[in-house]
């Protein structure tokens, strides 16, 4: 394992990623626990903002992290460890969803709900919440996109690179999900 | 509302959305301690080498252009004689039957490349030859086409068909963009994706109950 070009984002005191990942890989728990300390919180966030499920998020919290420390050996350092983390991430919730069939049964529900019908701002007046309803009604592949640009704040190439799509698909459907959420939200104009 | 409008409000409303319960973080570490360093196998010495796998040949991909085509069109004879009005009650049997023919036909050897293919990707990385090359991607390419007609086909009817369909799609489309040497994680995720979801086991299943039927 060589020392990677990118160097790493320390938040706090301590050392930096790339020595935890060594120690890691050698077997050194406590480097593993200061990892999972450092990153977790985030890891977390990002699976439930996916699932919506708290119980499922920590399972997922937990699958992330036993992969990612399964796969360190291997990681090289070609993308910030964050990113890739977050790309396991990303990957694990989807494959688990779709095993469980979660996402199907959310979209029924969402559909029931008819979100993108007219507002009715007398029994739903506000805007966030609205916001909110609008998108989790998207479709999958647009909200997974508008929850990891817009409110994770990844770029359209570590998006497409978690979600295996090009960096124009998640352009793509970035502008399609605004569309939509400018037509579902178009009362608060 | 406008694209600035929009945006302004969703990056004012961010932080509010889907924002996850304090999660018992010592809890999860204690799960994940025992079952990464107390389990008995390190999880990287469980993926095969490049080395050990046998690289079938993919002799057919040369055809795959062709095999689209026929495909496309064994789907589309299908789809237009099982969805064609009956207008005599006696022979619909056996002109259901005729009619499935070259669908079952079409699904039964798409199944059998696929199987080859899934068979042949390489779980990790390695020097030999380059895993991702041009071979796995346009065959990836050709049947993921090929998946995405079968689903919007009558064979997809049968629900353990069309989640199969739906299972080899993501699989396909994730093979279908591999780079010419693909990254270690790229080619685990693969692997994860047909392990949890047995692909290739249900792939076989179904492959064989339609060779079983006399395809």
């Amino acid at each position: 394992m060589t020392t990677p070009a990118i160097a790493f984002h320390a938040p706090d005191a301590g050392p930096d990623d790339w020595t935890l990942i060594t120690r890691t890989v050698a077997g050194d728990r406590s480097s593993a626990r200061t990892l999972y300390d450092r990153h977790a919180a985030r890891v977390h966030r990002l699976v439930f903002r996916i699932c919506a499920d708290e119980e499922l998020a920590c399972d997922l919290v937990q699958d992330v992290f036993v992969r990612a420390f399964g796969q360190l050996a291997g990681f090289r350092g070609d993308s910030a460890f964050t990113t890739w983390l977050h790309r396991i991430a990303v990957t694990t919730a989807i494959n688990q969803m779709r095993k469980v069939k979660r996402i199907q049964a959310h979209e029924e529900l969402l559909d029931d709900d008819d979100l993108h019908a007219a507002p009715d701002r007398e029994a739903d007046p506000d805007l966030k919440v609205r916001l909110y309803a609008a998108i989790d009604a998207l479709p999958q592949g647009l909200r997974m996109t508008v929850v990891l640009h817009d409110v994770e704040g990844y770029t359209h190439n570590e998006i497409g690179e978690m979600l295996g799509v090009a960096e124009g698909t998640s352009k793509a459907r970035l502008s399609d999900a605004r569309a939509r959420l400018r037509v579902a939200l178009a009362d608060f104009a | 509302m406008t694209d600035d409008r929009l945006q302004d409000l969703i990056a004012a409303a961010r932080d509010g959305y889907r924002v996850p319960p304090a999660p018992p973080l010592d809890a999860i570490w204690a799960r994940i301690e025992h079952e990464h360093f107390d389990a008995p196998h390190a999880p990287h010495d469980v993926a095969p080498q490049i080395d050990e796998i046998a690289m079938l040949p993919i002799r057919r991909w040369r055809w795959a252009p062709a095999v689209g085509v026929a495909a496309t069109l064994l789907i589309g004879v299908g789809i237009g004689r099982v969805s064609a009005p009956r207008i005599e009650q006696t022979p619909i049997p056996a002109v259901a039957a005729v009619a499935a023919e070259p669908l079952q036909r079409t699904a039964s050897d798409y199944l059998d490349e696929t199987a080859a293919l899934l068979a042949s990707l390489p779980r990790v990385t390695g020097t030999q030859r380059s895993v991702g090359d041009v071979r796995f991607v346009a065959q990836a390419s050709q049947l993921l086409g090929t998946t995405r007609l079968l689903l919007d086909s009558p064979a997809a009817s049968d629900p353990r068909m069309r989640n199969l369909l739906e299972d080899l799609e993501l699989v396909l489309a994730q093979v279908a963009r591999l780079r010419p040497v693909p990254r270690a994680d790229e080619l685990t995720f693969i692997a994860e994706a047909m392990d949890e979801r047995d692909v290739v086991p249900r792939l076989r299943t179904v492959a064989a109950s339609l060779s079983a039927s006399g395809y």
